[in-house]
């Protein structure tokens, strides 16, 4: 064992942090050589000493007394005894009678002593009264009682640990910046890590320990490479893939959980508050609360996360977030990006990957193969992991839409049929998403057909909702007339202030013409808007946002703005309806010519409104061709 | 009213007790590490110790026969706490410690003594993060947040400083060794 393994596992056991790993080392190391037992003793009774002395009297007073004591005394330097060695039984004559002069100065030391004796001893009665008449007594004679046989022997004459050697590489890293570390455990220019502990201020490393054991940490992070088999995250996150089964038994640890490897990608945040999380993205785990001696633990597996917070007992359970860490494959794409040899859907990944960790997007779905689990489309949103996730289909077979492949070519998008009523469902929209005064829609289409309407996203009322209480919108497309439209209905009265773009009347029940916006039953208005674009078969980007406080409907097609209308609002934004948010599909059953028949990929609604120039970026990096710019990030 | 043998059997005990205290003290908070649940602890140790000292064998040394005692009483605590199965160190291990303690609590008061002179003699940094720590009784977050480091920046100054005052009390004690 290093000295600085020894002394993490040390440090950790006299904060009371250490597992069943450290409690057995620890036990070996002591059992190993007398002198190890002494050295802990020592150790742990300069804890009990202060903290006795401290209950004595009230801090202040025990720290002025030590202010006192310092005048003219040389410091100690723990950076100079750092070395075991140096408990060996000094042979200074200073040192003796700098003890003597304590004891001159304080006089009253043994008295003060002996009162502290035990403390809640006085409940005993009799004996509490025989302990005051004893230590009258004994006063003076225990202060003579200091002839200690001194040290039996000496801490030097164990043999000093092996070298630091080098525990794992960086195998390698992007834009990192590395924090204050203790000088021995300095990482920059060497390649590898030692065992101690890091701090990564900025930026991604990899880490490549033995037996195929891969760890991604993401900055900021406090963490501390334990062993080839442990590391320790006290602050951040990281991820961690163990890709033979020479790796199972790799071990990560927080304050308050162990996890262990049996085979598995995973990914694990902690704060120094004393929160920690595990998400599994495959394989299996097993995990341990802190403190718990059982062997068994829980096994936690694909898909599942678990959770503990510091103020609450138990863990919590879950759906894993695999935009909770940096995984191996978002660390690649970041990585062929940095050094310029990102792919498109690299830089799509990297780009979606921070949308998801945007606080204020309600749901993204990506409709990776990976995220349709159990006929459920899974809401990527970090902030809204475990709502939202959307049904796939109405009920029946036939209404589940069928996976298709990405604009990027890989099997990531869904394909939707309107003659089988095929769509998505999100069933709990309007239980949290529902009243909010900016919301955002975006979604990549592409149209197969060009008859019929296409809806994109809706959420429409129930007709038996009274006319003054409705809510409504709709993203979509009506072929021939209205290539691309914004639909609403809002309840109460509306005010035309703005329209970029003139169109025409759409239908006879149009109070408003020649704006392109129109009132239904004089009570309830709804705007639309156009623009010709669309070709069968060609993905376009489209995007919707409305500001009910300034009173703003934009559409954008392809990172453009299409048309804009000003509408002052009376009401919220988002409909705020118990009714579910439909994608892909009629909203409506007995419209025939109403639904989805085209493809739908990558999802995603914010409750607030993004900037011209975020929609461009997600344009721009989102579309799939060979001059792509890197592209911003969303925000 | 106590018979004089008893009130002999108490004193007795009492000055073995106050003999051995720190040794005691130390051993039960080394595996208590909440200072006043130690407290807790050490009383129960007393009582059990009181109740018992008709077994006590005066050839044999007091602190190594209390500390059997409280070894019993941390593990009680510790069930009771549901924290832990009881001491989560191996037999051998605490075995080891307990001799430790057993030979620790010759100078046991030394060390107390020594410790002041040893915690003033720190540096400032040092003494500081000990303060707080101890004094304060802050948590490392807490201190973290006050000096501008981090939690585990403050753990290794804590334990550093540890070992200092560990290390200066050898030196103190080697001294009056002499």
């Amino acid at each position: 064992m290093s000295e600085q393994e020894l002394d993490q596992l040390l440090a950790n056991f006299l904060e009371d942090r250490y597992t069943d790993a450290d409690a057995e080392k620890l036990s070996a190391w002591i059992a190993e050589h007398p002198d190890h037992a002494n050295y802990l003793a020592r150790l742990a009774f300069v804890d009990w000493g202060i903290k006795r002395h401290t209950a004595m009297a009230s801090a202040t007073d025990f720290f002025q007394i030590l202010s006192d004591l310092d005048a003219g005394s040389e410091q100690i330097s723990p950076v100079e005894i750092s070395d075991a060695s140096v408990l060996r039984p000094a042979q200074q004559p200073d040192s003796r009678r700098s003890m003597q002069r304590v004891r001159a100065d304080k006089p009253s030391e043994s008295g003060q002593r002996s009162v502290i004796v035990i403390p809640k001893v006085a409940v005993y009665g009799p004996l509490a009264a025989l302990i005051v008449l004893a230590l009258t007594l004994l006063i003076g004679s225990l202060g003579n009682d200091t002839d200690g046989a001194g040290e039996e022997a000496s801490v030097a004459d164990v043999p000093p640990p092996p070298g630091n050697p080098i525990v794992c590489r960086i195998e390698s890293s992007i834009a990192a910046v590395w924090g204050e570390t203790p000088p021995r455990a300095q990482p920059q220019g060497a390649p590898g890590l030692k065992a101690g502990e890091y701090n990564l201020e900025a930026g991604v490393v990899r880490l490549a320990f033995p037996n195929d054991v891969t760890v991604v940490v993401q900055s900021p992070a406090t963490f501390s490479v334990v062993d080839d088999r442990t590391v320790r995250l006290a602050d951040g996150r990281l991820s961690a893939r163990v890709d033979s089964s020479r790796g199972h038994g790799f071990a990560v640890e927080t304050d308050s959980l162990r996890i262990i490897d049996l085979g598995t990608e995973f990914g694990v945040h902690a704060d120094r508050l004393g929160s920690a999380g595990l998400h599994v993205y495959d394989g299996e785990v097993k995990l341990k609360q802190r403190g718990d001696q059982s062997d068994s633990g829980h096994l936690v597996t694909h898909g599942q996360s678990v959770a503990t917070l510091p103020d609450q007992e138990g863990m919590q359970w879950g759906d894993s977030d695999d935009a909770a860490v940096t995984r191996m494959d978002e660390y690649d794409a970041l990585l062929r990006l940095s050094e310029g040899k990102a792919t498109p859907h690299d830089r799509w990944l990297a780009y979606s990957r921070d949308m998801r960790r945007d606080k204020h997007l309600l749901a993204y779905y990506s409709f990776e193969q990976e995220t349709l689990r159990n006929g459920r489309v899974n809401n990527l949103s970090h902030a809204n992991r475990g709502r939202f996730d959307a049904r796939m289909g109405r009920g029946d077979v036939a209404s589940i839409p069928t996976v298709t492949g990405s604009r990027f070519g890989s099997d990531g998008a869904l394909q939707f049929d309107r003659t089988l009523d095929q769509a998505l469902v999100v069933d709990d929209w309007h239980d949290q998403a529902g009243g909010v005064e900016h919301l955002t829609v975006s979604a990549w289409v592409r149209l197969d057909s060009q008859e019929g309407w296409h809806l994109i996203a809706s959420q429409w009322h129930d007709t038996a909702i009274p006319k003054d209480q409705r809510y409504a919108f709709h993203l979509g497309v009506r072929c021939p007339d209205y290539p691309l439209l914004a639909e609403g209905v809002h309840a109460g009265s509306g005010t035309i202030v703005d329209n970029a773009v003139q169109v025409p009347a759409p239908t006879p029940q149009a109070h408003v013409s020649g704006n392109g916006l129109e009132y239904h039953y004089g009570v309830v208005n709804s705007w639309r808007s156009d623009r010709a674009l669309w070709e069968t078969g060609r993905w376009h980007l489209v995007v919707l946002t409305i500001d009910a406080e300034a009173g703003l409907v934009t559409l954008y097609v392809d990172g453009e703005q299409a048309d804009r209308v000003g509408i002052e609002f009376a009401g919220r934004a988002l409909p705020d309806i118990a009714q579910p948010l439909i994608i892909g599909g009629k909203v409506v059953m007995d419209h025939e010519d109403v639904g989805m028949t085209g493809a739908l990929d990558d999802v995603a609604i914010f409750d607030r409104l993004l900037s011209a120039d975020e929609i461009r970026a997600m344009n721009r990096v989102g579309t799939p061709q060979p001059d792509l710019s890197t592209g911003a990030q969303p925000r | 009213m106590d018979s004089p043998n008893q009130i002999s059997t108490t004193h007795q005990f009492t000055r073995l007790w106050l003999e051995n205290q720190h040794a005691i003290s130390g051993y039960v908070f080394l595996h208590v590490r909440d200072f006043h649940h130690a407290e807790d602890v050490i009383q129960e140790t007393a009582k059990s110790a009181i109740d018992s000292f008709d077994r006590y064998d005066p050839s044999r040394p007091f602190v190594a026969w209390a500390i059997v005692i409280a070894r019993q009483r941390i593990a009680e605590h510790l069930r009771k706490q549901g924290k832990r199965r009881g001491i989560v160190l191996s037999a051998d291990a605490i075995e080891a410690l307990e001799s430790a303690y057993v030979r620790l609590s010759e100078d046991a008061d030394q060390r107390m003594d020594a410790l002041r002179l040893c915690v003033a003699k720190l540096g400032e940094r040092h003494q500081r993060v000990i303060e707080l720590r101890y004094g304060r009784g802050y948590s490392p977050d807490k201190i973290a947040s006050v000096i501008q480091l981090s939690a585990n920046a403050v753990n290794a100054l804590v334990f550093r400083a540890r070992k200092a005052i560990a290390a200066c009390i050898e030196k103190q004690i080697g001294g009056t060794h002499e």
